[in-house]
């Protein structure tokens, strides 16, 4: 068969070593960033095997099909742990398969995805494409499920304009078209605006209202504090990608632009958020809606109040940094109905879950706690 | 068994559907994993084996009659 993967002169997969870092600059530099370089390759690799939650300076496994001395095809890995209601295993999330236009529809993606597979345990997926889910289905995972989206609007009148005009806005149905071409009549859009902006707050103060204890933090929690609540929080879920202070440290901490929010109570660690602020000129394909995400939550699934504090904080920051819109995605009830009492409105999801477990059986996504955090999905915004 | 039909078997399309011309940039179904499939489904009928190099210049049907000519296949 035609996927044999070994290092050699022909075309193959081989798994990046110092060697490739010239190449893989190339290869970004032809996908994801103008500027990538070898120098910065080779930084950002060791500052991934720095923080590898695996082993303290153990390389990321990641792969590249190579043709013609170049690379064609690309797969990396972020190693995690995976909580499964007993114990947190190692896994690894698949990320980042890209193979170039002409090399695509191909052996190319196949044979990264297996050699990825055959080098790892427990590995997960966060997919979008058709094409791409059919690949990672084949090869053994299983589609846990849609990851649900939730919106709160907190700039209606922009939003619904900017939307009317959007590429996005040709991809609806035409019925749904007119009427957003309807209320972002200017004779009407005040009103719209206006009858959303009550109506959301109305329902927050009988659904929703919260203690208002949440806090922007200047500086991250404490690993100790942190180590606490993820330990109260697993066990009330069944499975997840744990969320230790090493992982979130290395997601979520500095240098990398999120917002941290805490909820304390009697001295003591409740809950802690992440958000991403929006880009500086809003999403292109929502023509330029500012979007805030939500990346993660954590907390005690039975500690609704805190979960209310934390999403409330979210919205007051969010607000703050001048977003239009605050996105929240997630798979656990607990979680959706927070954010349901919150009014966030049900917004399409079209991020697939996927999971290729080792051995074990693994239950469907309404049992897990996963967020946009996770594989850096959130990076879509 | 002729190629166009063995393909069409593979990608799940009617063979009225492939033509020589018939290739990944035609065909919805011809993906990443409708490639694999279809090497798996040439393989295993016609009883040869594609290398690497091979899988990765098979990208519309009148290459992959030459290439299972190329290899003695007759239908």
């Amino acid at each position: 068969m035609v996927a044999t993967v070994q290092a050699g002169t022909g075309p193959a997969v081989v798994r990046v070593a110092r060697e490739h870092a010239e190449l893989l600059a190339e290869f970004y530099r032809k996908t994801w960033d103008e500027n990538a370089s070898r120098a910065g390759v080779l930084l950002s690799r060791a500052l991934q095997a720095r923080t590898n939650l695996h082993g303290r300076d153990q390389d990321v496994p990641t792969f590249v099909f190579i043709d013609n001395e170049r690379i064609v095809g690309h797969l990396t890995t972020i190693p995690i742990l995976l909580w499964n209601g007993r114990e947190e295993l190692r896994a690894h999330w698949l990320k980042g398969l890209m193979v170039l236009p002409e090399y695509r529809n191909g052996p190319v993606g196949f044979m990264l995805v297996r050699a990825a597979l055959a080098a790892v345990e427990n590995a997960l997926a966060a997919v979008v494409a058709t094409d791409a889910r059919r690949l990672f289905t084949a090869l053994g995972f299983r589609d846990l499920g849609v990851l649900a989206n939730r919106i709160r609007v907190f700039d209606a009148r922009e939003v619904i304009q900017r939307l009317a005009d959007s590429p996005l806005a040709q991809q609806l149905s035409p019925r749904v078209r007119a009427v957003l071409r309807w209320t972002a009549h200017p004779g009407c859009i005040p009103f719209v605006s206006a009858a959303l902006q009550a109506g959301a707050g109305a329902y927050t103060a009988v659904r929703g209202r919260t203690r208002q204890c949440g806090r922007i933090m200047p500086v991250f929690p404490e690993s100790a504090e942190l180590h606490e609540l993820w330990r109260a929080m697993r066990s009330g879920i069944d499975c997840a990608p744990a969320r230790g202070p090493d992982y979130l440290v290395q997601r979520y901490g500095l240098g990398q632009g999120y917002r941290w929010i805490t909820v304390h109570r009697n001295g003591r660690l409740r809950g802690f958020a992440a958000l991403r602020p929006p880009t500086a000129r809003g999403d292109e394909r929502l023509n330029g809606v500012r979007v805030a995400t939500l990346s993660d939550v954590i907390a005690n699934t039975d500690d609704s109040e805190t979960l209310l504090d934390l999403v409330h904080t979210a919205e007051q920051v969010a607000r703050g940094l001048d977003a239009h819109v605050l996105m929240c995605s997630a798979s656990h009830p607990r979680l959706l109905r927070i954010l349901d009492r919150r009014a966030f409105a049900p917004y399409p999801g079209n991020v697939h879950m996927l999971i290729r477990p080792n051995g074990a059986d693994w239950p469907g996504i309404d049992h897990w706690w996963f967020t946009r955090g996770d594989s850096a999905a959130d990076e879509a915004f | 068994m002729r190629p166009e039909v063995v393909i069409s078997r593979a990608l799940g399309v009617e063979p009225g559907a492939i033509t020589d011309d018939s290739s990944s940039a035609t065909l919805q179904n011809w993906d990443s994993m409708g490639h694999i499939t279809l090497i798996l489904e040439l393989e295993s009928h016609y009883g040869v084996h594609f290398s690497i190099e091979e899988s990765l210049v098979m990208k519309d049907c009148a290459t992959i009659k030459q290439l299972l000519v190329t290899k003695g296949v007759r239908w």
